[in-house]
């Protein structure tokens, strides 16, 4: 026992070591990373072939890391130590005030940016389409007070001049950093680095007035909310003792709509109402709002008045869109990340006369497949 | 592979060490020879075969110096033979695309093509292992192996092969065949062991981050290329040393001493000192091998300057084949030289602060010459260091140095020998076994940590 006690650094870094080995060989074997929304590597083929060109070692050093026992604590732990060290930011998010886990800056690109802007114009005009461009601005320059001092510089206040400066009139630009800035509603996720329903709602107000329609009033909404929800700063953040968000479902009880989504713009599945309620059970809540990304959806209301609507969009639009499903009778939303085709042709089928653009900026900055509008 | 990776703490050094206890002693260099193949073919399957062939080379070479050791032309006819093959190999592996970039410069050889060789991990270390090993029996400083087995596992083994120490033949000679492993030796090697690895996880991986961040920033503004480029300083000495400390730990759990290769080089108060306490191994060999057989100091000032620059004007092309490293070491050449002739006996009259001011400062120049590659990234980098074009620190560039700062605290006193002092006093209290496993036990699980991040990719919502 003297022994052991003389040399317990070896004797517990033998045991760390041979414990970590053992574990990795027989715990079950994860697929999928819901944090990281990836698939996890599988056990590469062994030939003489991979590994004389060294391809098997690379791809089982992957495997290693990405089945490395208590994977998940490791990633925290380094998280919690950076955090430790006052490094603030290590990860990529900022641990902002109040539970608030903030993307740092992007790059900001004002060449795609000024591309972009050309696009969607165009666009506009080639189709002769009335239309509106919204861009939500980062969580970072709206909860600047929530960050650390010093902090990186985001670039919200240079992209949002070079709209101003650069959009033409064929489209309306709605800015919500003031209505944001005044209101004392929570508007984005804490884990998450999109809009809350009452900052979509906001938003949906503000489009109303471009589009000079009467905004459905919030007493006509009742308010579910589904606790649990950790978004994509919480998964990247690695502080994973953070509070969830809670996601706020609201709903028109009025609002009657079949919804279809697809990539490619097929239609198979009809889908009761706006909300894809699945998703609630999931850590990242997101998608219960229009079922998250795709290529094509098609939100259908019977008893709209009328009218067609296109929106070009990212994810910032899905909670947005749904207060508008009560104003037209057929919104066809569009995420040129997944759609390739060519869009001219659907205006013209359905009939379409308003074309919404829904980004948010960091987004409408680097997006390269805005370009597809051309 | 490299020692900081979960692949070779986790899998196989578990694996060799296990093996390795549990075989009778006879077969523990064989064992040893086949582990350090698996691990320098790992990632290159190919070149183990260099590797096996300069093994085989160098052993005949000793075998025919032995057979002809009372002939001296026979034995300076093998040494030149062998000494030829050595340079040869790591010539054409390491700077044939150098020296035919150098010919195409000359108008008849304008239509030289460059070879794409690529280079195989560690040469120029094992290189110089072998050599050493050649030119020792040849001097007759050791005697010539005679096991295969012994003489390849030397030459290969693992702790030291790809990042050193160079190893000296004579300085292990007897441990090959005769080593006494033992608990107190090993439970010593898993200390150094983890504090290499915290050295190399835990501050040279985050300094380069911080200094890539800075450097790539063109605005960030002087002061972001101070600290940029001191982060870089302290990059490559935990990088290096921690490598080092990783090796000489791995030794003593497989009962070898090597000799230590750092031994707190940024302390220095002169170039002279640094370079007796930085990458030590290197600068024995070259001491040994080549400015001592050149004359050294004995054959006149001249004689010695000359050499000097020789020596200097090679340790520079052993680090790379390019010219900015053959720059960096004829520029501490130079100064040893200054140094030598006068700068010394100055230096020891003057307050210690300045002197310590003086090497750090010209130490952290050099890195820049190590760095970049080219005279125009050497040139704008100075640029940003000596000029307020622009500014003297962003804002984005205030917010990378503000969160570094305290890892950079830490990575200054590091490199004193302050905790090794603290330690010292302390051994042999009751409590020191717990203190020294709780360290240890920290500097693996954060580097497990660090090394598990590394792999951790979130696709973000948007892009999934």
């Amino acid at each position: 026992m003297k022994k052991v006690y003389k040399y317990l650094s070896s004797f517990v870094f033998l045991a760390l070591v041979f414990v970590l080995l053992l574990l990795f060989i027989v715990m079950p074997k994860t697929e999928y990373s819901s944090n990281e929304k990836r698939v996890l590597s599988e056990f590469p083929a062994v030939t003489f072939d991979t590994v004389a060109d060294g391809s098997f070692g690379s791809k089982f050093e992957t495997y290693l890391s990405d089945h490395f026992p208590f994977r998940n604590f490791f990633v925290g732990l380094n998280a919690y130590y950076s955090q430790l060290l006052g490094n603030n930011g290590a990860t990529g998010i900022y641990n902002a005030k109040d539970g608030y886990l903030i993307s740092k800056p992007e790059a900001f690109n004002p060449d795609r940016l000024t591309k972009n802007l050309g696009y969607i114009s165009d666009f506009a005009e080639k189709n002769a389409l009335n239309a509106v461009l919204l861009a939500v601005p980062s969580p970072g320059s709206m909860l600047e007070d929530k960050l650390p001092k010093v902090h990186e510089e985001y670039a919200d206040s240079k992209a949002f001049a070079l709209i101003e400066e650069n959009l033409t009139d064929s489209v309306q630009f709605t800015d919500m950093r003031d209505i944001f800035a005044s209101s004392d509603e929570q508007i984005y996720y804490r884990t998450d680095h999109h809009i809350t329903s009452a900052g979509s709602y906001l938003c949906y107000e503000a489009l109303c007035n471009a589009l000079l329609l009467p905004p459905v009033d919030r007493s006509a909404f009742h308010v579910e909310t589904s606790e649990g929800f950790y978004g994509t700063t919480y998964s990247r953040s690695g502080l994973w003792l953070e509070k969830p968000d809670t996601v706020e479902l609201w709903k028109d009880d009025s609002l009657d709509v079949t919804v279809w989504v697809s990539e490619d713009g097929s239609e198979n599945e009809p889908h009761d109402g706006i909300f894809f309620t699945d998703h609630l059970t999931e850590d990242d809540q997101y998608p219960v709002f229009l079922d998250g990304n795709h290529g094509y959806t098609h939100i259908h209301n019977e008893n709209a008045d009328g009218g067609k609507l296109l929106i070009v969009k990212d994810s910032y639009a899905h909670c947005m869109t749904g207060f508008l499903a009560s104003h037209y009778s057929d919104i066809y939303m569009i995420d040129l990340r997944y759609y390739k085709l060519e869009l001219s042709p659907l205006v013209a089928e359905k009939g379409i006369d308003t074309v919404l653009y829904i980004y948010g900026i960091d987004n409408l900055s680097s997006d390269s497949n805005i370009a597809w509008l051309a | 592979m490299v020692f900081s990776s979960l692949l070779f703490i986790f899998l196989f050094f578990a694996v060799v060490l296990t093996v390795y206890y549990c075989l009778p002693k006879k077969f523990r260099n064989g064992l040893l020879f086949v582990a350090n193949l698996v691990f320098y073919g790992y990632g290159e399957p190919i070149f183990v075969l260099l590797m096996l062939f300069s093994v085989a080379l160098n052993y005949a070479s000793g075998l025919l110096l032995g057979k002809f050791a009372e002939n001296k032309k026979a034995k300076q006819i093998i040494l030149l033979l062998n000494v030829i093959a050595n340079l040869g190999l790591l010539g054409y592996f390491k700077y044939a695309g150098f020296a035919a970039a150098m010919l195409q410069k000359i108008p008849v050889f304008a239509g030289i093509a460059i070879p794409n060789i690529a280079l195989p991990i560690g040469i120029s270390f094992y290189t110089f292992q072998t050599m050493s090993y050649v030119i020792d029996v040849y001097r007759g400083d050791c005697a010539v192996q005679k096991s295969f087995i012994a003489f390849g596992t030397y030459v290969s083994l693992f702790p030291q092969l790809i990042a050193g120490p160079i190893v000296r033949y004579k300085d292990v000679d007897e441990q090959l065949v005769s080593r006494q492993e033992s608990l107190e030796e090993f439970d010593k090697g898993v200390k150094i062991f983890l504090v290499g690895l915290a050295k190399k996880v835990l501050i040279a991986n985050r300094m380069g981050i911080l200094w890539d961040t800075l450097r790539v920033d063109e605005e960030a503004g002087m002061v972001a290329a101070w600290v940029g480029i001191i982060a870089y300083s302290l990059q490559i000495y935990f990088d290096f040393s921690g490598y080092s400390d990783m090796a000489i730990g791995l030794g003593h759990m497989f009962g070898f001493e090597f000799l230590k290769n750092f031994d707190y080089p940024y302390i220095s108060k002169s170039i002279t000192e640094f370079w007796r306490r930085w990458h030590i191994s290197l600068g024995t060999w070259f001491r040994e091998y080549v400015y001592i057989p050149l004359g050294g100091n004995r054959k006149g000032k001249v004689r010695q300057i000359l050499n000097i620059f020789i020596v200097w004007a090679l340790t520079g092309l052993w680090h790379g084949a390019s010219w900015n490293f053959v720059f960096w070491g004829v520029y501490f050449g130079i100064l040893l030289m200054i140094e030598k002739l006068f700068l010394l006996k100055f230096l020891k009259k003057i307050p210690a602060v300045f002197t310590h001011i003086y090497t750090l400062f010209l130490v952290v120049i050099s890195w820049i010459f190590f760095y970049f590659e080219t005279t125009d990234g050497i040139f704008s980098f100075m640029g940003r260091l000596f000029s307020l074009s622009d500014g003297l620190l962003s804002q984005d560039a205030a917010a990378t140095v503000v969160a570094n700062l305290p890892l950079l605290l830490i990575a200054f006193v590091a490199c004193t020998p302050l905790a090794k002092k603290v330690h010292h006093k302390l051994e042999g209290k009751p409590f020191m076994p717990v203190v020294d496993a709780i360290a240890g036990v920290a500097s693996l699980l954060l580097s497990v940590g660090a090394l598990v991040y590394d792999s951790y990719n979130p696709f973000l919502y948007f892009r999934f």
